[in-house]
């Protein structure tokens, strides 16, 4: 591949902004963990407008700019073809990092403590929701850039497989134009009109529904390009094969397809909607174990065969001959760790009665952070070590140092999201500034929290390590050739539904239908009645 | 280590991949009935 063909610029451009942005999300989260410690002086409007700011650029914009950046980078060293429309895809990246800053005046002011998931009746400034609009246009371009993309590698290439990376980023691109549509819906016809005054009052059922539309399969939105990354780089950085192509198509699309239609796991508490349809969504959700299980599979099968040929024998003696000094290998070690344990929590979140033992409780905080902090940002850290060295053409100045910050990420986020699993437990609720109530009860909590303000810091350390890291530059001069893992049989030829979207497209605009038809036409074939006087 | 060698080992059943994949389910399936039956049955119903 020429150095033309390489997308440096837009890939470093994205990534960037992406990642100075997390180091200051992730100080904001030390200092929410310090305020729920009350090792500083607790100030509701800060807290909530930290907990907004830290979700809405954990949320949002890493993994937008960081997924986007990355896709361009994967696509187009791939398919081994320049990105095409680079206006389009430059205009994105306006609109994203416009929109961005335009959310961050607002939230970081105080006008926007409404949370990264916009609930209402809360209301920002109007300024907020345009702002997050324009980063979800942007990204829609990119979503563009990436369809039309492949389109042009088939046409000329026709018959030929799309390479696995390609196939990975064009349907995550095609997965968060479906998840996006609820939130624009909501945001569009019912938060905008709101906040600007345009109407009195909103369906909050409505709201919620449409917002659970996108908040569920966000998370494989933002999962993929880990995925892609624990599929085409893992195996041939631990030097070894990909056990099987067709199954990481498979999981892609399993993970899209099932993991489209089960947003109402987050609404089991809600009264809005019908038992049946929450129930139709939990077995939805439970389905998504089956992409999950086989890429654990695929990829310590991968690892496996890595380890055998570097000497490994036995039934677990393979483990230690894997080459973790190279710090992808080492992040997706630490990333199937992350996940065997979030994964479990979202097994008791998924299942609709235990739900209820952990519903809004700092359980679901921890389960989370473990998969999206845990799974999904230590495996961006350990693709942009792995790709750094071709996007700018030098090597890191030192793995050491990249593996240090990878322990250490991985030891804050233990250290963090342990203890909050026990606290859920124990029934602290998520989100609050402070708990001011049962004072012998609420000493209880103060060892795990003291560990979770300590892995706080430990990851606010590592998160700067990180960007120290990628800027300090300093290496020897880096080939800008990238290789992806082969499979231990490559496939030659594919079926059109393991080489294209178009069957999974219908698929999925039906389940959407029978998923969301009917729960959302409900708000307007139910009568509502005006609020009733706290007290009456 | 000889080409053959190496195809014979990557085409081998990955025999500790299923291992492990069979060890977490087990410890998943019994602490998802520790929870059901050691915690959401012995809170009792929601008062």
């Amino acid at each position: 591949m020429s150095d033309a063909t390489k997308p440096s610029g837009l890939a470093l451009a994205h990534m960037w902004i992406a990642f100075l942005l997390f180091a200051v999300a992730a100080l904001l989260g030390l200092y929410q963990v310090l305020e729920r410690a009350e090792l500083i002086p607790v100030w509701d409007l800060g807290y909530y407008s930290s907990v907004t700011s830290h979700g809405a650029i954990m949320g949002f914009v890493l993994t937008t700019l960081f997924i986007s950046g990355f896709g361009y980078y994967t696509a187009a060293t791939s398919l081994k073809m320049e990105v095409p429309m680079k206006g389009v895809a430059w205009l994105g990246w306006i609109l994203m990092v416009g929109g961005s800053v335009l959310a961050a005046v607002f939230m970081l002011t105080g006008q926007a403590a409404v949370l990264f998931t916009f609930y209402p009746p809360l209301t920002a400034h109007v300024g907020f929701y345009i702002g997050a609009t324009l980063l979800v246009v942007g990204s829609w371009l990119w979503v563009l850039v990436m369809i039309v993309m492949m389109g042009q590698w088939k046409k000329a290439n026709p018959g030929q497989v799309v390479p696995l990376a390609m196939f990975g980023t064009a349907i995550n691109a095609l997965l968060w134009f479906w998840t996006s549509l609820g939130v624009a819906i909501e945001v569009l016809t019912q938060i905008i009109p709101l906040a600007l005054g345009l109407v009195d009052t909103i369906d909050v059922g409505l709201a919620r529904t449409l917002f659970s539309w996108t908040l569920h399969p966000i998370v494989y939105f933002w999962l993929l390009p880990a995925y892609i990354t624990l599929y085409t780089i893992v195996p041939k950085a631990a030097g070894g094969r990909l056990i099987s192509d067709e199954m990481a198509r498979i999981a892609f699309i399993m993970l899209v397809v099932f993991g489209l239609p089960i947003g109402f796991h987050h609404l089991y508490m809600d009264p809005f909607q019908a038992e049946g349809w929450k129930i139709l969504h939990m077995v939805g959700t439970m389905l998504v174990a089956i992409p999950t299980m086989i890429t654990g599979f695929t990829v310590i099968g991968s690892l496996e065969i890595a380890g055998r040929l570097r000497g490994g024998k036995g039934l677990f003696g393979w483990i230690s001959k894997v080459d973790w000094s190279q710090p992808v290998v080492l992040a997706a070690g630490f990333a199937m760790l992350m996940l065997t344990i979030g994964g479990f929590g979202g097994l008791i979140n998924a299942s609709y009665s235990l739900n209820v033992v952990v519903h809004n409780t700092q359980w679901v905080t921890g389960h989370f952070h473990l998969i999206f902090g845990g799974t999904v940002v230590i495996m961006y850290m350990g693709a942009a070590y792995y790709i750094w060295p071709s996007v700018t053409g030098k090597e890191l100045a030192s793995l050491g140092r990249a593996r240090t910050q990878l322990w250490l990420w991985f030891i804050g986020m233990c250290t963090l999201t342990l203890p909050w699993h026990a606290l859920g437990l124990q029934g602290q609720p998520r989100r609050t500034a402070f708990s001011p109530y049962a004072t012998e009860f609420v000493q209880s909590w103060w060892t795990a929290e003291y560990l979770m303000v300590l892995g706080g810091a430990i990851l606010v350390l590592s998160a700067v390590l990180f960007v120290f890291n990628l800027a300090i530059g300093g290496g020897p001069a880096a080939s800008r050739e990238v290789e992806y893992a082969e499979a231990v049989h490559q496939p030659v030829s594919l079926p059109n539904s393991l080489n294209g979207f178009t069957l999974w497209n219908w698929i999925i605009a039906i389940s959407m239908i029978v998923a969301f038809g009917y729960p959302v036409a409900q708000f307007w074939m139910m009568p509502t009645y005006d609020p009733v006087m706290w007290g009456f | 280590m000889g080409s053959d060698d190496d195809k014979e080992l990557m085409e081998a059943p990955p025999k500790g991949t299923f291992a492990v994949m069979f060890i977490y389910g087990a410890i998943a399936l019994a602490l998802w009935l520790f929870f059901y039956f050691g915690i959401f049955l012995s809170r009792g119903p929601v008062n």
